[in-house]
């Protein structure tokens, strides 16, 4: 049970009529990279912000690190680095004063040195010594998240299409910062994009999601042969068959 | 918690436009307050016999000016001190900088991600709130009784506490409506805008000397009356006062913890 990062029990969420998640069921493990794949709507982001408990389920059970329960889910929470949609910051104060705001809030016994973080994450010394976060570009605000996700040297990150706005190059380096922290430190990651083949070159595991279900948890090795068996290289062209079966047998 | 309220303290200081407003509201407020106290007869050049007649009229014997001007400084520091008009707008700028613009910066969910629970992220922006409410309640008031009381130290320490007790909970009485409206709008321009509207309804209403329909009925209960009907009366509506803050505070604080609990955040 110990390598058991997170553990939906029939999680369901409804917004009046809509069902948004149904009945999601789900265990990821330790040292694991999950890409969660998903059209739009399909229910990623409010997964994750349930995870995180920006958002309440309305049924099922959430367990953190072996822990579930509402007191235990908070202060679990305190060992997972998270950005959820566009990540958020005071945009009167540089993103040197942004880090040290939470850095004040960090609970966590061991910190991230602040400019060690503003280097690997390369944001740009410009930017952060003389302007204000609010004139930052999107690339450099996704930095910024993930920079301030890592501060308190989480177990389990929770990204949320970290990549978006960011220029061809960044996301190479992003991939390869990702892959490092997976395999140097161990962080398991669990990560959400619509850039499929970026996500097939780091991903262990598939969680595929469509219209509030899991339609498919898979290996990337079982993703592999089973791309071959179909003369397939995409991911894209996998997830697009496996939401047309999905479709088809609503 | 502690490390939440530092939080806050750190952002009042780097925040330019929310810090500025406040301290333009406090200078203003220690002139208006100040300019509103009143001037004593000695001052305006008023011989003794007119001086005893106009005390006559308010029920009071003196026998010389020194009884005059010791009655009278008194009573202007009591006005200062009793003066909690600007309350309201430092409740407006609070409201909308120290907690609606989190909502629409989206940073409220921060904490929540670091793993606080609701109920200390939800403290902290309380006790900074009113910390903050206080901290310039206290300037504002320290600032004008300097510049403007014609001595104070005829006032007995006990009647001193006693003031300053009741001005605290006046102001928490003020101070505690707009907090209820940031919650249930969770916007800035909102926020601002109801809480401009409460500051109007009541610092035009401050004025009249009794209510005159159902709805002046209902404001006057507000700790503001009260602690204006002292000023008029004396130190009599202990009992009123605690309990008119006290129903404020408990409606407040309800509504807006239940809103803030159950809130799906961003």
């Amino acid at each position: 049970m110990a390598d058991i990062v997170l553990q939906l029990l029939n999680l369901t969420k409804r917004y009046g009529r809509k069902t948004v998640l149904d009945n999601i069921n789900l265990t990821l493990r330790s040292g694991r990279i999950y890409g969660f794949i998903g059209n739009n709507g399909a229910g990623k982001t409010t997964l994750m912000r349930i995870i995180m408990g920006l958002s309440f389920p309305n049924y099922g059970e959430i367990s953190l690190f072996g822990e579930h329960g509402r007191k235990a889910l908070e202060q679990q929470r305190a060992r997972i680095g998270s950005v959820i949609g566009m990540p958020v910051f005071y945009g009167n104060m540089t993103a040197r004063q942004n880090l040290h705001m939470r850095r004040m809030i960090c609970r966590s016994k061991t910190l991230m040195d602040t400019e060690a973080l503003l280097r690997l994450l390369k944001i740009d010394e410009d930017e952060t010594g003389k302007s204000i976060m609010r004139n930052f570009s999107s690339g450099m605000i996704q930095r910024f998240g993930i920079a301030a996700a890592l501060l308190g040297e989480p177990e389990f990150l929770l990204l949320d299409e970290p990549t978006v706005g960011v220029d061809p190059n960044g996301v190479r380096e992003l991939r390869e910062f990702f892959l490092s922290l997976n395999q140097e430190k161990g962080i398991t990651i669990m990560l959400s994009s619509h850039i499929l083949s970026e996500l097939y070159r780091i991903a262990t595991d598939y969680i595929f999601i469509h219209k509030g279900q899991i339609i498919q948890t898979i290996t990337h090795e079982e993703l592999q042969s089973r791309l071959e068996n179909q003369d397939s290289e995409y991911l894209d062209d996998y997830f697009l068959k496996l939401t047309a079966q999905a479709e088809a047998s609503r | 918690m502690i490390r939440l309220i530092r939080q806050e303290f750190y952002r009042l200081g780097k925040n330019s436009l929310m810090l500025g407003a406040l301290v333009m509201v406090l200078c203003i407020s220690v002139v208006v307050v100040g300019q509103s106290a009143p001037i004593s007869l000695t001052a305006k050049g008023a011989d003794f016999a007119d001086i005893q007649s106009y005390m006559e009229i308010l029920g009071y014997e003196i026998e010389s000016v020194a009884e005059y001007d010791n009655w009278f400084q008194n009573m202007c520091f009591r006005t200062i001190v009793q003066n909690t008009q600007f309350m309201f707008w430092i409740g407006v700028l609070l409201a909308g900088f120290l907690i609606g613009e989190v909502f629409v910066d989206r940073t409220i969910a921060v904490p929540i991600t670091y793993g606080y629970t609701r109920t200390s992220v939800y403290t902290a922006k309380l006790a900074a709130y009113f910390i903050f409410a206080l901290i310039f309640s206290f300037l504002s008031l320290l600032a004008t009784l300097i510049i403007f009381a014609q001595g104070w130290t005829n006032v007995s320490a006990m009647e001193i506490v006693h003031l300053f007790i009741f001005r605290a909970l006046c102001d928490v009485g003020i101070v505690s409506i707009p907090f209820l409206i940031v919650f249930l709008c969770r916007d800035l321009v909102k926020t601002m805008t109801l809480s401009v509207g409460y500051a109007m309804i009541f610092t035009n209403s401050l004025h009249k000397t009794q209510a005159n329909n159902f709805f002046e009925e209902i404001l006057w209960h507000h700790p503001v009356f009260y602690y204006r009907k002292m000023a008029l009366y004396g130190l009599r509506n202990y009992e009123e006062i605690i309990l008119s803050v006290t129903l404020i505070l408990a409606v407040t604080l309800a509504l807006s913890f239940y809103i803030f609990h159950n809130l799906e955040l961003e």
